[in-house]
C-alpha cells in the first residue's frame, strides 16, 4: 500500500531523543532523519526554485510567517515566494519582485538598504534596494555540498588528533556520510531563519541543526553546525542578538548563547524540553524565550536561569514583541493574543479580529501592532486591559 | 402539352402538394360512416388509459435534472463513487432552543437523529456526516506530535466534563461552520444521497424519502427546544411533490372557470361539456400512454396535464364553434358536424402537428427530464388530434349545439374595432409599435439570467418551510454549499506525490484568485497541514516537500478528512468554494479551470471538470443558454416549416409567426422583470408558449384566406373572420388566461411563475393573432395577392 501509516516521523524523533545514550537510536533517528529531511530535486524552470513569485491581488491576506521593519517600511513574508511591501504601517501592501516561488520562512536586515531572506529547499535571496528587487544568492544544492565540504574538514581534522574521542569521531563521521549521501541525493535543506548581527555578520538557521555563518557580507557561507554542540541535530528557529550576547533557540528546548559575538557557543540550560520559537529581548539582560503550548520563560541574568512566565491559556506561542511604553504582547496559535501592560504582573488574553494561527508579531505606533499568520495581515489595536484589571 | 397533360399535371401537382387537404373527404367519410365504432372505441380506449391513468406515479430523479452527456457531468459520474457528499445531499440542521448543543438532552437528541438518518433509505451510509459520525475527527498538535480522535469522546456519558471534552474536541475537529453553527446552536447532519441505490438497484424514490425525512425526524424530533431544518435537492423535490396535491387542485380550479365561461358562451349545457370532457379525455389518454410507455410524472413537468388540456379546448372550442354556426345555417347535426369537420380539419390538424413536432424538439435540450417533457407534451398533442378532431364532431354530430345567435352589439363593436387593424395606417402604426415592443423585449431580456438568482429554491415561495430552513442553514453556517469540484486524475499510486501536489497547488493558487472564489480546498491543505502538525505547529513548514515519504506521512493519518484521495491513489479531489451560484459566478470559475486543464493537461496529471453541485450546476447553465436558442430555432424552423407547406407563401409565414415571436421575446423580458432564472424548470415555458398560440393564427389565417379566396376584401374577409373563428380564439385566450392566473396565488411559487408567465401567453398570443397578424396581412401581402381594392367597403 502506496498510503502506508508512516508515522508522523516527528514523533520518532522525539522518542528516540529521549534516550539520548542509545547509540542505536541515535542512528537510526539520524537515518530517519536524513531519509526525512531532504527530497531531491531536478529542477526544471517550473521548478518553484526558479519561477518567480507571482503577483495577487490581495496579497495581505496571504499565510505570511514573519516579519520585520521600522515606520517608513514594513517587510512581511510567505507563502509561495511573497514579499510583501508596506509603506504606511501596515495599511496597505504590495509585493517585492522575487525569483522564487518557495515558502519563505525568515527575514533579516543587514543595514540600512539591505535585506535577507531565506526560504525552503535552502533558498536565500537578498534585496539592496529595502525589498524591491531580490537576486538568488545561494540555493539548497550549494548549501548541501557546503555543508559535505565542512564534515569533511572536521573528520579530517579529527583523525588527525590523537586525542580525540572515538564516540564522537563515530558520530561525526556518521554524520559526514550523512552529508555526502544528501549530495548525491541532490537532498535540498530547509531553512528556518536568518540573522544578522551587523551589516558583515549573519547567520542562515535551519532544520536539523543547519547552522551557516558569514562574515563578510554574505559574500561566502561557513556551515558550522557542530559549533553549537547541538549533537541531536534540532531545528534551530530564531536567533535574537542583543548587546551583550546571541541566542539561538530551537526545537526540543534547545537554547544555545554566545557571549563573544559567535566566536564560541554553549547551551544553556533549559526550563522546558518542548520547542521554542523565538527570543524576545526586553532590556539589559533580560529576555523572554517562547514556544509550544503556552511555554514562555523569562530571564533576568542572560539565560543562566528562566522563570515559568504564567499565561492564562495553553497555546503555542510563535511571536513575542514590546510596544515603547514596555506593554509585552504575545501571539500564536488559535488567534492567542495576549498582553501584559507594563507594570502589570499578568498576561491578558485580547480577542484578535480573525482568530487564526499567527506567527509574528510587530508593534507599528504606540499601541498598534501589526500581526502576521495564517490570516495574511491584521493590524490591532492593543488595548490597556491589564491596567483596568489592576484597578 | 396538350390540354389534358396540362390538366392532368396540375392536379398531380395539386395531390402532390396536398395530400392532407385531399385525404380530408376519405377521412370524413370514414369518420361519419362508423359513428356508434368511432365512440365505442373511444370509451375503450379511455377505459383503458383511464385505469393506467390512475397508476401513474410522482417520481424525480437528481440525474435526470442534469444533462448527463455533457463532459463535466460524464466526468463526474465517471468518478461519482468517489465523491460522496460532492453531489446530492441533503443537510439536517438540528437546532436547539436552549444556550448551545453542549447539553446531554441535546446530544441525545442529535445521536438519535443520526441513527435514524443513517437507516434511512437512499442514504450513502459510509458518506454521512455529523459530530457523532467516527468519519469527524478532532486533531490537534502537541510536543507529541498530532493527538487525535473522533469528535465524540470514546468514554462520552453525556456528564458535564464529557460535554467540555466533545466543546473543545469540536473547536479542534474545525468542523464549526460546517458541521456545528457559528453560535454553537445547532450542527448538522450531512447524508450525501444515492439516486440509484447500490444495493437494490433501484431509484431513490424522492416523495418517500422526503416523507421518511418528515416523520422519522421532523415530526419525531421536533419539540419547543430542538428544531429541525432540512435543506437539499431531494427536500426540494419532495415538497414539489408533496404540493402537487395543490398544484392539482389549481388544476381542478382553471378547469372549473373553463366550464363556467364555455357555458356563458355557448349558452349550451352540450355546448360546454362537450369540449372540455373531450378535452379531459385527451389528458386521460396522454397520462395512460405516458404509464403506458413507463414514464413518471415529473414535478417539473406537472404542467404539462394541463397543457394539453388547454391547447385541447382551444381546438375544441374552435369546432363546437363552427358547428353552432353551421346549425345556425340550417343545417342538420350530422350535417353542420360534418362541415365543421371539413373546415377545420386541415388548419387544425397542421396546427396541432406544429405543436406536436415543436414539442418534440425540445428533444435536442440534452436533459433527460425535459426530454421526458417533450415527449408528454408531443403525446398529448397525438391525443388531441384524436380527441378533439376526430371524435369531438362525432360527438357533436349525435348531440348537436345550441346554434349560434345573433351577435351582440357590444361584440359587434368589438369585432368592428378589431377590424381596424387590417387597414393600412392602423396596420402600419401597429408594426411600428410590435416592433418597438420587440426591439425593447430583446434589449430588456438581455439581463434574463441562467440558472438560479436566489440562494433558496426559487421552485417555492420564499417564506415557505423549505426556503427559511435554507436560509437558516445559510445564515448559521459559514461553509459555502455552492462547491465547484475539480478532478485531477494522476497515475496509480501518485495522487499525493511532490509533483501531483505541486501542480494541484498550483491550480489552487490561480483558482483562489477567481472573483467568487471564497477558498478552495485539496489534499495538498491536508498536506500542508499535515506538515505544520509533524513540525509542532510551525507553519513555516507549510509547505510541500519534495520527499515522498514525508508526503506519505504527510497525508495518512489522523488529520485526513475521508474523500480527499481514492483508495488506487490515482484521483483527488478540488473543492471549490464560491460565494454564489449565479451563472457569472459559474461560468467564471469553469472557464478558469477549463484554462488551466487545457493548458496543463499533457503531463500525467489531468485536472477534469466538474462536479459538486455549482460544477454540476455550471455545466446544466452552459446546455440550457445554448439550448434555450437552439430550442427556439428548432421549434420555429418546425412551425415555419409546416405552416410554409400548408399556405405555400413566405408571407403568411410571417404573418403568423412574427405575433409568436414577439411574445417570445415579451415573455422573455417578463421572466427578466419577475427575476425568473432560465433554468431547467423553465426553460420549456418559452417553447410550449410557441405550442399553445400557433393555432390561434392558423386558425385566423386559413378562416381570413378563405373569405379572401372568396374575392372578400382583406377588410370585410377579416371582420367574417373575427365573427366566426376570432370570437373562438378570444374566447379560448380569454378562458385560459384566467384560469391559469389564478395559479398565481398557489403555494408552489414554481406553479405561481408559470402561471403568470402561461396567463401572459395565452393573452399575448390571444392579440397578437387577433391585432397584429391582420396588420401584417395588410402590410406585407401584394395588392394583387389582396382582392381589388375597390371593393372595400366604405363604413
Amino acid at each position: 500500500m502506496f498510503l502506508s501509516l508512516l508515522p508522523p516521523f516527528r514523533l520518532s524523533l522525539q522518542k528516540a531523543a529521549s534516550g539520548r545514550s542509545d547509540l542505536s537510536v541515535l542512528i537510526s533517528t539520524l537515518v530517519t532523519v536524513l531519509l526525512l529531511s531532504v527530497g531531491s530535486a531536478q529542477a526544471g524552470f517550473d521548478d518553484r526554485m526558479m519561477r518567480p513569485a507571482e503577483v495577487i491581488a490581495n496579497p495581505e491576506r496571504s499565510l505570511l510567517v514573519d516579519l520585520i521593519g521600522s515606520d517608513e517600511r514594513l517587510l512581511a513574508i510567505g507563502e509561495r515566494g511573497r514579499v510583501l511591501i508596506s509603506d504606511d504601517l501596515g495599511l496597505s501592501w504590495r509585493q517585492g519582485a522575487v525569483p522564487v516561488s518557495v515558502m519563505l520562512t525568515g527575514i533579516a536586515q543587514a543595514d540600512e538598504s539591505s535585506f535577507w531572506v531565506v526560504g525552503h529547499d535552502g533558498i536565500v535571496i537578498r534585496s539592496e534596494d529595502r525589498g524591491e528587487n531580490w537576486t538568488k544568492v545561494l540555493e539548497g544544492r550549494k548549501i548541501v555540498e557546503l555543508v559535505a565540504e565542512y564534515y569533511r574538514a572536521l573528520v579530517a581534522e579529527a583523525e588527525a588528533d590523537p586525542d580525540y574521542p572515538e564516540f564522537e569521531l563515530e558520530e561525526l563521521m556518521f554524520r559526514a556520510e550523512e552529508a555526502e549521501l544528501a549530495v548525491e541525493d541532490q537532498a535540498l535543506p530547509t531553512l528556518l531563519n536568518v540573522a544578522f548581527v551587523d551589516a558583515r555578520h549573519g547567520y542562515l538557521l535551519g532544520a536539523y541543526g543547519l547552522l551557516l555563518e558569514t562574515r563578510d557580507g554574505g559574500e561566502s557561507w561557513t556551515p558550522i553546525n557542530e559549533a553549537l554542540g547541538n549533537i541531536d541535530g534540532f531545528h534551530l528557529n530564531a536567533l535574537t542578538v542583543t548587546d551583550s550576547a546571541l541566542y539561538i533557540a530551537g526545537e526540543a528546548g534547545s537554547l544555545f548563547r554566545s557571549l563573544d559575538r559567535g566566536q564560541s557557543w554553549e547551551a544553556l540550560p533549559s526550563p522546558y524540553d518542548g520547542s521554542f520559537f523565538g527570543l524576545q529581548p526586553l532590556n539589559q539582560d533580560s529576555l523572554v524565550a517562547y514556544g509550544l503550548r503556552g511555554n514562555a520563560f523569562e530571564s533576568r541574568d542572560g539565560g543562566d536561569s528562566w522563570q515559568p512566565l504564567p499565561l492564562p491559556i495553553k497555546r503555542t506561542l510563535t511571536g513575542m514583541a514590546q510596544l515603547e511604553n514596555g506593554t509585552q504582547i504575545l501571539v500564536g496559535s488559535f488567534g492567542a493574543l495576549l498582553v501584559k501592560t507594563a507594570g502589570s504582573e499578568q498576561f491578558i488574553p485580547q480577542p484578535l479580529p480573525l482568530p487564526a494561527p499567527s506567527m509574528a508579531v510587530l508593534p507599528v505606533t504606540e499601541d498598534q501592532v501589526v500581526v502576521v499568520g495564517l490570516a495574511g495581515v491584521q493590524r490591532v489595536v492593543i488595548k490597556p486591559v491589564a491596567a483596568k484589571a489592576a484597578k | 402539352m396538350t390540354k389534358y397533360g396540362k390538366k392532368y399535371s396540375k392536379e398531380l401537382d395539386h395531390h402532390l402538394m396536398h395530400p392532407l387537404k385531399d385525404s380530408e373527404a376519405i377521412v370524413e367519410r370514414t369518420l361519419f360512416g362508423h359513428r356508434p365504432l368511432i365512440l365505442a372505441l373511444c370509451l375503450l380506449m379511455t377505459c383503458v388509459f383511464g385505469y393506467y391513468a390512475s397508476n401513474l406515479t410522482m417520481g424525480a430523479s437528481f440525474e435526470k435534472m442534469i444533462p448527463t452527456s455533457h463532459p463535466y457531468i460524464a466526468n463526474f459520474l465517471e468518478n461519482k463513487q468517489e465523491m460522496a457528499g460532492l453531489g446530492n445531499t441533503v443537510r439536517i440542521a438540528v437546532e436547539t432552543t436552549g444556550d448551545d448543543i453542549y447539553s446531554a438532552e441535546f446530544q441525545e437528541t442529535l445521536k438519535q437523529i443520526n441513527d435514524e438518518v443513517f437507516f434511512i433509505p437512499g442514504v450513502d451510509r459510509s458518506g454521512l456526516k455529523s459530530i457523532w459520525t467516527p468519519n469527524v475527527r478532532w486533531t490537534e498538535v502537541t510536543e507529541e506530535g498530532f493527538v487525535g480522535g473522533p469528535v465524540i469522546p470514546s468514554e462520552y456519558d453525556g456528564s458535564d466534563a464529557e460535554l467540555d471534552k466533545l466543546r473543545a474536541n469540536v473547536a479542534k475537529s474545525g468542523s464549526i461552520g460546517s458541521l456545528v453553527a457559528n453560535n454553537h446552536k445547532s450542527a448538522i447532519i450531512l447524508a450525501p444521497l444515492y439516486d440509484i441505490s447500490p444495493e437494490t438497484g433501484e431509484a431513490l424514490d424522492y416523495d418517500q424519502f422526503s416523507q421518511r425525512l418528515e416523520a422519522l425526524v421532523r415530526d419525531k424530533y421536533e419539540s419547543d427546544t430542538v428544531k429541525i431544518h432540512i435543506t437539499g435537492f431531494a427536500k426540494v423535490v419532495g415538497d414539489l411533490i408533496e404540493g402537487a396535491g395543490q398544484v392539482a387542485t389549481f388544476f381542478a380550479m382553471a378547469i372549473a372557470i373553463t366550464l363556467v365561461l364555455l357555458l356563458i358562451y355557448s349558452r349550451s349545457l352540450i355546448g360546454a361539456l362537450v369540449p372540455l370532457i373531450c378535452s379531459l379525455i385527451a389528458v386521460v389518454w396522454q397520462l395512460g400512454s405516458l404509464r403506458l410507455l413507463g414514464f413518471e410524472l415529473d414535478p417539473y413537468s406537472m404542467l404539462v396535464p394541463f397543457l394539453v388540456f388547454a391547447i385541447a379546448i382551444s381546438h375544441g372550442v374552435q369546432i363546437v364553434n363552427s358547428t353552432a354556426s353551421e346549425i345556425g345555417h340550417g343545417f342538420d347535426k350530422l350535417q353542420a358536424a360534418r362541415n365543421a369537420f371539413r373546415m377545420l380539419y386541415v388548419p387544425g390538424f397542421i396546427a396541432l402537428l406544429s405543436d406536436g413536432i415543436g414539442f418534440i424538439t425540445l428533444m435536442v435540450i440534452d436533459i433527460t427530464v425535459i426530454q421526458d417533457l417533450a415527449i408528454a407534451a408531443s403525446l398529448g398533442i397525438a391525443t388531441i388530434i384524436l380527441t378533439n378532431l376526430v371524435i369531438l364532431p362525432v360527438v357533436l354530430s349525435y348531440t348537436g349545439v345550441r346554434a349560434a345567435g345573433d351577435h351582440f352589439d357590444l361584440l359587434e363593436k368589438l369585432w368592428k374595432l378589431l377590424q381596424a387593424a387590417s387597414r393600412p395606417v392602423p396596420a402600419t402604426m401597429i408594426t411600428l409599435v410590435a416592433a418597438l415592443m420587440v426591439i425593447w423585449g430583446v434589449e430588456y431580456s438581455r439581463d434574463l439570467k441562467i440558472g438560479d438568482l436566489d440562494a433558496g429554491a426559487p421552485e417555492l415561495r420564499p417564506d415557505s418551510r423549505y426556503n427559511q430552513d435554507n436560509a437558516f442553514v445559510t445564515s448559521n453556517f459559514a461553509t459555502s454549499a455552492d462547491l465547484f469540484v475539480v478532478m485531477v486524475k494522476t497515475s496509480d499510486d501518485a495522487c499525493v506525490s511532490y509533483d501531483t501536489l505541486t501542480m494541484v497547488e498550483h491550480f489552487q493558487s490561480m483558482i483562489n484568485r477567481v472573483p467568487g472564489v471564497q477558498s478552495s480546498f485539496s489534499m495538498v491543505n491536508v498536506a500542508k497541514r499535515g506538515l505544520v502538525g509533524m513540525n509542532e505547529g510551525n507553519l513555516k513548514w507549510a509547505e510541500l516537500s519534495r520527499n515522498n515519504f514525508v508526503m506519505n506521512s504527510a497525508t495518512a493519518g489522523k488529520h485526513v478528512p475521508p474523500g480527499m484521495v481514492n483508495s488506487d491513489c490515482n484521483f483527488l479531489p478540488i473543492v471549490i468554494y464560491l460565494n454564489d451560484h449565479k451563472a457569472e459566478t459559474l461560468t467564471r470559475v469553469a472557464d478558469a479551470a477549463a484554462d488551466f486543464a487545457a493548458q496543463h493537461n499533457d503531463g500525467s496529471v489531468r485536472f477534469e471538470l466538474a462536479a459538486g453541485n455549482a460544477g454540476i450546476e455550471a455545466a446544466t447553465n452552459i446546455v440550457i443558454e445554448t439550448a434555450q436558442y437552439e430550442m427556439l430555432a428548432w421549434v420555429y424552423g418546425v412551425v415555419g416549416v409546416l405552416v410554409f407547406l400548408t399556405f405555400r407563401s413566405v408571407k403568411t409565414v410571417i404573418c403568423i409567426i412574427m405575433p409568436l415571436a414577439m411574445t417570445s421575446v415579451l415573455c422573455q423580458a417578463l421572466m427578466t422583470y419577475m427575476g425568473i432564472g432560465v433554468k431547467v424548470a423553465t426553460l420549456p415555458v418559452i417553447a410550449l408558449g410557441v405550442g399553445i398560440g400557433v393555432d390561434y393564427g392558423i386558425y385566423i389565417y386559413s378562416k381570413l384566406k378563405f373569405y379572401m379566396d372568396q374575392g372578400e376584401p382583406l377588410t370585410d374577409a377579416y371582420l367574417h373572420t373575427l365573427r366566426s373563428t376570432g370570437k373562438a380564439v378570444a374566447f379560448t385566450g380569454l378562458t385560459l388566461a384566467i384560469g391559469v392566473g389564478t395559479w398565481a396565488w398557489s403555494p408552489i411559487k414554481f406553479q405561481a411563475d408559470l402561471g403568470v408567465l402561461l396567463t401572459f401567453m395565452f393573452l399575448w398570443n390571444m392579440l397578437g393573432a387577433l391585432i397584429l397578424l391582420p396588420a401584417l396581412a395588410r402590410l406585407i401581402l401584394r395588392p394583387k395577392e389582396l382582392p381589388k381594392a375597390g371593393l372595400e367597403p366604405t363604413s
